[in-house]
């Protein structure tokens, strides 16, 4: 499937743009603490994500990774330590270039997913209604439809939708795989990081799915009781090991 | 302004229902007062027909507060919060949405009792001689009241949400801490508020005359309101605008 991607072309046009995106780190997490009364979800992480790369964030429930996506998304505040996002604190400038994707379906269930999407637009100029045209077919979903009526599986299609639909220079997934049928699985993931993907985007995808999920890393962080207990990039960990992320998984969180 | 008005238009469609029931129940309230005007007088039904105005300051208030909490309610607090529009925007949109449904609200029920007005001949009733009223007299005590009844459903809406967002910022007993914190929340600003008011008391009088119903028949009673209350009500609201704002920007969890 060809799309034409409007934000892709802008970038084209303005290397200068890209180039800041590039030399600047998309996240920088230091000394992060996340507490919710005397537990920690989050215990000093000290993390760099690097702009352009597709990031997995690993980790059993309970391990920070939700906590931690939504402190990057400027959704929760942390209990002590820094968060930057393209150098900045997560705010309001932040939220315009970052596209948060909850497990749980977020959006509002009375609207129609047209209807959601121009909400959506108009909070977000990046989002290309070309784009989210040639999405709504790729994921089999109806424009008229009802936010409320959807299957499990369809809500989660509609979070790639809108999600996908935007110029984002970074994207916040969290489990975005469940609820999607397995046969279906391979496909999203290929559009994820394939032909939907521009770029210059920086993706960090929190998942369960590690075996499905792992081609498309270039860097994973596994996450245990909130800290990092092994991170780098995804290649270069699977040649000094000898091991698969999945294998990786057991060994270093079980 | 486009993102404001995009929420706050949200915010209308999300209250529509609120507003239809309300509807619904008023029209059925004067129907039934309707059928009761034979045997309670026409007079009575007319006052009782009234009678929803003084409740409706309450459901806007309530329908302030409805609007933030169902965002947490319904799980769609994440993606709203995720958008780029700052926690003032926010409840500003709620607040000026749950203002105007009062306001919409207010007019139908006040149309509706007109209604009732008209129809004095069909049950032998005179026209009340509202032409006869010095309304010129009038004025002033109408604009202080209708701007106090604003002023009240403001005030009390704002203190409902930024009570509510009070309990969000923890992750237990957030129920509890909501109510604690409108319980506070009210007396602190009413005690304050009396006190302030007390201390501006130099600040000139605005005399304006009111309009009373006795034994002896209409008479105009001579009144001054203080004006250090309309500048302690302003500089109330806007500090609980501002406080609201910043826990939904920065406090809030979601």
């Amino acid at each position: 499937m060809s799309v034409t991607m409007q934000g892709q072309n802008q970038y084209q046009q303005a290397p200068a743009a890209v180039h800041a995106i590039y030399e600047q780190p998309a996240v920088q997490l230091t000394g992060l603490v996340k507490r919710y009364g005397l537990n920690k979800a989050l215990d000093g992480v000290d993390l760099t994500f690097e702009s352009g790369k597709v990031v997995g964030l690993l980790g059993h429930n309970g391990s920070g990774k939700t906590t931690m996506l939504k402190i990057i998304a400027g959704l929760r505040s942390p209990s002590s330590g820094t968060v930057k996002v393209f150098g900045m604190a997560p705010g309001v400038k932040t939220k315009q270039r970052v596209a948060f994707l909850p497990e749980v379906n977020a959006y509002y269930e009375w609207m129609t997913i047209d209807y959601l999407i121009d909400f959506a637009k108009s909070f977000h100029p990046d989002l290309s209604w070309e784009r989210a045209e040639v999405l709504k077919k790729f994921m089999d979903l109806k424009g008229e439809s009802k936010v409320g009526a959807l299957s499990k599986g369809q809500q989660a299609r509609l979070k790639l939708v809108i999600g996908l639909a935007r110029n984002a220079d970074l994207m916040l997934l969290d489990e975005p795989l469940a609820g999607i049928d397995p046969p279906s699985r391979a496909r999203i993931l290929q559009a994820l990081v394939g032909e939907f993907r521009q770029e210059h985007q920086t993706l960090i995808i929190s998942t369960h799915e590690v075996k499905e999920a792992e081609p498309i890393f270039d860097h994973v962080v596994f996450l245990c009781e909130g800290k990092v207990a092994l991170q780098g990039d995804a290649e270069a960990l699977r040649a000094s090991t000898g091991h698969s992320m999945e294998e990786l998984f057991g060994e270093v969180l079980e | 302004m486009k993102p404001f008005f995009s929420l706050y238009l949200k915010e209308l469609r999300a209250s529509r229902g609120n507003f239809l029931i309300f509807l619904a129940a008023i029209a059925a309230l004067d129907v039934f007062l309707m059928t009761r005007a034979a045997s309670w007088g026409y007079w009575n039904v007319l006052a009782a027909s009234f009678v929803p105005l003084a409740l409706l300051i309450f459901l806007g208030m309530l329908q302030a507060l409805l609007l933030v909490r169902d965002e947490w309610k319904a799980g769609t607090a994440p993606f709203l919060r995720s958008l780029p529009i700052s926690g003032w925007g926010i409840v500003g949109a709620k607040m000026l949405a749950a203002f105007t449904s009062w306001v919409a609200m207010s007019l139908v029920t006040l149309a509706l009792s007109g209604i009732f007005h008209a129809c004095a001949p069909w049950f032998g009733m005179e026209w009340l001689p509202l032409a006869e009223l010095p309304w010129s007299r009038m004025i002033g005590f109408i604009v202080i009241f209708v701007l106090g009844i604003m002023g009240a459903v403001l005030f009390g809406g704002i203190i409902l949400q930024s009570a509510y967002l009070l309990g969000r910022i923890v992750n237990r007993f957030n129920g509890l801490l909501s109510a604690v914190a409108g319980v506070a929340l009210m007396y602190v600003a009413t005690r304050g508020g009396d006190w302030l008011a007390g201390v501006l008391s130099f600040l000139p009088k605005i005399p304006f005359e009111v309009p009373s119903f006795g034994s002896e028949g209409f008479a105009i009673v001579s009144q001054t309101l203080n004006s250090g209350a309309i500048v302690v009500l302003v500089l109330e609201l806007a500090l609980l605008f501002w406080a609201a704002g910043w826990l939904m920007e920065k406090r809030a969890e979601s």
